[in-house]
């Protein structure tokens, strides 16, 4: 069995390698004639994601969000590195095994995620990235495995630092909002 | 007695029931949940050649069935034909055939194939211990590490551990399903149930990814 973490960075090696190419072609033929047809948007972040790739998990200032859509047996990893100091979200990675539409809604929220604070990432939801994908309602769930990701991110962030964080000054307060908010 | 003819997709007739010699008994809990592919498929081929459209001969297994249906002046062959099809893509899949049993048997006759029914037992899991949670976890990031493998493997045998690793997980859970369904029937307790079920959904779903494996091709799942 591969160790953990020459996988990791194997897969990375893979991910540059791949092909899009590919993707689009495939894409091309999920779409049989004179049916319902894929906005252009979800075409375009599932040919080209955005932001694919990891951060380091230990990293203090980075949250992890692992989940799963239990239906389609879907799964997304999604990160977050805050500014500890803003509390803004400066850079996002993702991770989706799932059809075109959980992929496509995984690489829109990390650009919309990315620069906005934690209080306003966790306001994101699903319909309203479905909206944006203008996906049809048999694939609103997908959407879901997005925003289920970036809380599971935020939470995940606010729970490592609030083992770590002292009790005074700005930080303690925000933590105790967060603590208050779940 | 079958829904076929029922405008709802939403049949709960048994698909057990169709199959008498892998399902003497009408299905689990009489029976086995675990039936043998050849087996199934064997005998999935007889019922489809004697209910085949273009055949006029008909299954004693069916012809009760069939008369109820021809006098709904349905095609019966037609629609018999297409239910077995229905019913054999259920009982093939180790998830749709236990997801299909829950919709049986399951007081309230949940459907675990949809998103929100599953995620509410996942969230109570989770909240029920601190280790649950994590097991949960643990779970999603095998599977998380199951598909980068398949990404990133660069030729067929490189499968083949991905392969063994994961028909032994379904194998596990299978019967791990077999066992709880058995001992504990009538079933009191559905929830470590319908948790093994959404397990072997993502192991079905990397099996699904390991066949569906081509140089080059991005895993890419489909449902």
């Amino acid at each position: 069995m591969f160790s953990r973490s020459l996988l990791r960075t194997s897969a990375l090696v893979a991910r540059r390698q791949a092909p899009f190419v590919t993707r689009a072609s495939v894409f091309a033929a999920m779409q049989p004639v004179g049916t319902r047809s894929y906005h252009a948007k979800v075409i375009d972040h599932y040919e080209n994601p955005r932001n694919v790739g990891s951060l380091n998990k230990n990293d203090a200032n980075v949250g992890t969000g692992l989940v799963g859509a239990p239906a389609c047996g879907d799964v997304m990893r999604l990160q977050i590195q805050v500014d500890p100091e803003t509390g803004v979200i400066s850079d996002v990675k993702f991770k989706t095994f799932g059809c075109g539409s959980a992929i496509a809604s995984s690489s829109y929220v990390t650009e919309l995620v990315k620069g906005k604070t934690l209080d306003e990432a966790l306001k994101i939801k699903n319909t309203a990235i479905a909206k944006e994908l203008s996906l049809p309602p048999v694939k609103l769930h997908c959407s879901m495995l997005a925003e289920d990701a970036i809380k599971s991110a935020v939470k995940d962030y606010r729970s490592k630092r609030q083992v770590k964080q002292p009790t005074l000054g700005p930080e303690a307060t925000a933590t105790a909002a967060a603590a208050a908010s779940v | 007695m079958f829904a076929s003819h029922e405008p709802s997709e939403k049949s709960v007739s048994s698909f057990f029931q169709l199959f008498p010699k892998n399902f003497p008994s009408g299905g689990p809990p009489q029976d086995s949940l675990i039936v043998n592919p050849k087996s199934l498929r064997r005998e999935y081929r007889t019922l489809q050649s004697e209910n085949h459209p273009d055949i006029s001969f008909g299954s004693t297994v069916l012809n009760a069935v069939k008369s109820e249906a021809s006098s709904e002046g349905e095609d019966s062959e037609t629609s018999f034909s297409s239910v077995i099809n229905r019913a054999y893509s259920t009982l093939r899949n180790p998830y749709s055939k236990i997801a299909h049993f829950i919709q049986l048997t399951h007081p309230q006759k949940i459907d675990i194939t949809q998103d929100d029914v599953s995620k509410e037992i996942i969230a109570n899991f989770q909240k029920s211990s601190p280790d649950s949670a994590m097991e949960y976890k643990d779970m999603l990031m095998t599977v998380l590490e199951a598909h980068e493998a398949l990404e990133l493997a660069a030729s067929e045998s490189e499968l083949d551990d991905l392969a063994i690793e994961n028909d032994a997980r379904i194998k596990e859970s299978e019967e791990f399903l077999d066992s709880l369904i058995q001992q504990h029937s009538p079933i009191q307790n559905w929830d470590p149930i319908i948790m093994e079920a959404i397990r072997l959904k993502y192991w079905v779903n990397i099996h699904n990814g390991i066949k569906d494996w081509e140089p080059g091709k991005p895993v890419h799942l489909t449902h």
